[in-house]
């Protein structure tokens, strides 16, 4: 395998040391473009309380690339399709090698504590929440308790 | 050679011109061979209905972006300077009237929307010590660029920016986030011209008063927008279809439109309907209003047949090759077939054999000749295919051989293969004249090499005054061998789904007689190239020239007959099409 550039070895090294809070970040020793992620659901949101694990990847050309990130946990939410794929504009379009894993992680973070049901992934949560708004927030509460529980 | 033996060889090629359509079967007071057609005197020609452009990249850019940019600047925009006009017209999709509008009515949201700051401040500096925030690289000795916002960041790093956003073919901003300024077009090249290979020769540059087109030749970006623009407006410019061609054609006016629809809007009625009103085969062209009637004369002259910068002939409806004699629909259902069909039923028919009691198909992969027809139990014998108990006990010899009852079973197997059989026909001389025309180009190139090459020994050694001119019959025989095979390779799809009427006949004749002039021309080209004769070709192309010049007008001229004719018979319905086939 190829050197690790160092954008890579700096992102990772401050990942660890100086983690986001409600988030941490490890690398596959095996692969160190791989992470495993967990993700604590923001508070005053349908997912508080609940731990989610994300996957992500650093591609080849990250990163000029934004990185690849996928959930790994069940969840309710109208912007996160069954297969854990996440629609969020800095993902795809709106990358710029100025941004970080971190800030990346952050916005998956904002987008937990803000779904956006009219630019919907999964049509059905979003036609859900759009019909009626309290009982979609119910089921995610329940899909969080369900599958996102903290591990003993 | 005379004149009509080019075929839409006179266009000039440097400059982007209008043409109208000009039908490469024009010439019909010629003398006609074999063709025993009178020329239909009420021919409709196609540019009757469309005006067509053709275009390179680099003059539609030309034209489109920069002169339109240098257009705004002359005439209402005298203020601003050509970059940023060209990043307004970028933004704005190049309408120079949007562009005109939102200066005077929203200024400063357009030239936020623009990221065009008000000081101008673009620097790529030097430096000896630099950490750029996105490789997190250290480096001794760098070159870095930042816009007028001063978000800094090294030229490696804005190199590959640049690579990976030009794909999109918009506007690229500055690497930060939080930044919407944009980089000029120039200096977006500039920075490419930093990392490329090929050095431009500075006495050329010298040379060259610098205009704005020379400024921006070459621009990468301005390609890139070019292509993004254009596959955005499917229905008005068309690619070549050719491979490795770079040439648009463009629908100018569609005058088959405007004769039913003059107060609507062009634009509006193109991009829906005009694939079917430019469709010669649906029969709609001036009468929309009506359902196409399957029993009018299909009229083939309408076949929006152009070409390109480089004498690419393409079907502008179909944005495929040349495909006449057949017209567009018909064209169509073959391609289909031959997607479907063909690669089984070759499959079947190299592979298999008809059982000859219940006519499956089947595929011997090993074992003996005593075969066991899986689904009627028949046993046979592989080699005859007669009944297996006759040959006793002669197990591995069959002397039963009888060629009069070999055909008769041959004949009961065609018969209940007829339609594949039929299809295999067509197709295989489909497929040997698209197989051909590929050989025939590669030896071409091989003799238009050599002959270069004995033209300037010559002319170097004064040894003779022929000119280019004098040879211009091998690009011409060229030209008409690929366009001779390509219509022979068309007829045999035209063939396929033509109903057996006794014009029909005609239409094979001229067919075969454009066949055998194709093969005789592509003989000598080959003869030429044999590698046996490879000291003497440049003598044995000088020795032919006479009969290369007569079989090039032959195969134009058969060409140009075996098209008439298909089109004088649809349009008086002595030859017609089944398409159930």
């Amino acid at each position: 395998m190829a050197a690790l550039p160092k954008r890579i070895i700096k992102e990772t090294e401050r990942l660890i040391s100086d983690p986001v809070p409600g988030i941490t970040a490890y690398p596959d020793e095996a692969n160190l473009r791989a992470f495993t992620v967990t993700m604590n659901g923001p508070d005053s949101s349908p997912y508080e309380k609940g731990i989610f694990d994300l996957e992500l990847y650093l591609p080849d050309d990250y990163p000029m690339c934004p990185p690849k990130v996928r959930f790994l946990t069940k969840i309710y939410h109208p912007n996160i399709d069954k297969l854990g794929r996440i629609c969020l504009d800095v993902l795809k379009d709106n990358w710029s090698p100025a941004l970080q894993i971190r800030t990346i992680l952050l916005s998956i973070q904002a987008l937990l504590a803000s779904p956006n049901p009219d630019d919907p992934l999964a049509n059905d949560v979003a036609d859900d929440w759009k019909k009626d708004e309290p009982k979609a927030i119910e089921v995610a509460k329940e899909w969080t308790a369900k599958y996102a529980k903290a591990k003993e | 050679m005379s004149e009509e033996g080019s075929i839409d060889y006179d266009f000039d090629e440097d400059e982007a011109s209008d043409f109208s359509f000009e039908s490469d079967y024009d010439d019909q007071n010629d003398n006609m061979i074999d063709t025993p057609i009178e020329s239909p005197k009420d021919k409709t020609d196609i540019s009757k209905l469309a005006k067509f452009k053709k275009w390179t990249t680099k003059e539609f850019i030309n034209e489109n972006f920069i002169n339109a940019a240098v257009k705004l600047q002359n005439l209402q925009l005298p203020q601003c300077n050509l970059e940023d006009l060209l990043i307004m017209l970028h933004q704005l999709k190049w309408q120079s009237e949007e562009v005109i509008n939102n200066y005077y009515d929203n200024y400063d949201k357009l030239m936020n929307d623009c990221g065009i700051p008000k000081v101008k401040n673009n620097v790529i500096k030097e430096k000896l010590e630099y950490s750029c925030p996105i490789c997190c690289e250290e480096y001794d000795n760098i070159k870095t660029f930042q816009l007028s916002c001063g978000h800094e960041y090294c030229i490696n790093c804005y190199h590959s920016y640049l690579k990976t956003q030009l794909t999109n073919g918009q506007l690229i901003r500055c690497i930060d986030t939080s930044c919407n300024l944009t980089i000029p077009h120039l200096l977006t090249q500039e920075i490419f011209d930093l990392f490329s290979q090929d050095v431009r020769d500075p006495a050329q540059d010298f040379f060259e008063v610098p205009t704005a087109n020379s400024k921006y030749a070459h621009n990468m970006l301005l390609s890139s927008a070019a292509r993004s623009y254009i596959n955005s407006k499917k229905s008005k410019y068309k690619w070549c279809p050719a491979p490795d061609c770079e040439n648009l054609v463009e629908l100018v006016d569609n005058y088959a439109l405007h004769l039913d629809n003059d107060d609507d809007d062009f634009d509006e009625y193109l991009s829906d309907e005009e694939s079917t009103l430019l469709d010669p085969s649906t029969n709609n062209v001036k009468d929309k209003s009506k359902s196409p009637s399957v029993d009018r004369p299909i009229d083939i002259s309408l076949t929006p047949i152009v070409s390109c910068g480089t004498d690419h002939q393409f079907c502008y409806n179909c944005q495929y090759e040349n495909h006449l004699p057949c017209p567009c629909n018909i064209v169509r259902s073959w391609i289909k077939k031959c997607k479907d069909d063909s690669e089984t039923a070759n499959w079947i028919e190299a592979n298999t054999h008809n059982c000859p009691k219940c006519l499956n198909s089947i595929e011997k992969n090993g074992g003996c000749n005593h075969m066991t027809c899986r689904t009627c139990n028949y046993e046979f014998c592989w080699i005859c295919f007669k009944e297996w108990s006759i040959h006793g006990s002669q197990f591995f010899k069959c002397n039963n051989f009888d060629k009069s009852e070999k055909d008769a079973i041959e004949l009961n197997q065609k018969q209940k293969r007829v339609s594949l059989q039929r299809y295999l026909h067509y197709y295989k001389r489909f497929a040997v004249h698209e197989s051909s025309m590929k050989g025939d180009m590669k030896a071409l190139d091989k003799i238009n090499q050599r002959m270069e090459s004995f033209m300037s020994e010559q002319s170097k050694q004064n040894l003779s005054n022929l000119s280019w001119t004098d040879v211009q019959f091998l690009k011409d025989a060229f030209k008409a061998l690929t366009n001779g095979r390509k219509t022979l390779k068309w007829s045999y799809c035209f063939g396929f789904y033509m109903k057996e009427l006794i014009f029909a006949e005609v239409f094979e004749q001229t067919q075969e007689h454009l066949n055998r002039v194709v093969e005789d021309l592509s003989k000598i080209v080959e003869e030429i190239n044999d590698k046996k004769n490879n000291d003497r070709s440049t003598e044995l192309i000088m020795k032919n020239k006479k009969a290369l010049i007569s079989l090039t007008n032959a195969v134009t001229k058969g060409q140009q007959s075996l098209i008439q004719c298909a089109e004088s018979g649809l349009k008086e319905e002595r030859l017609k099409f089944d398409l159930s086939i």
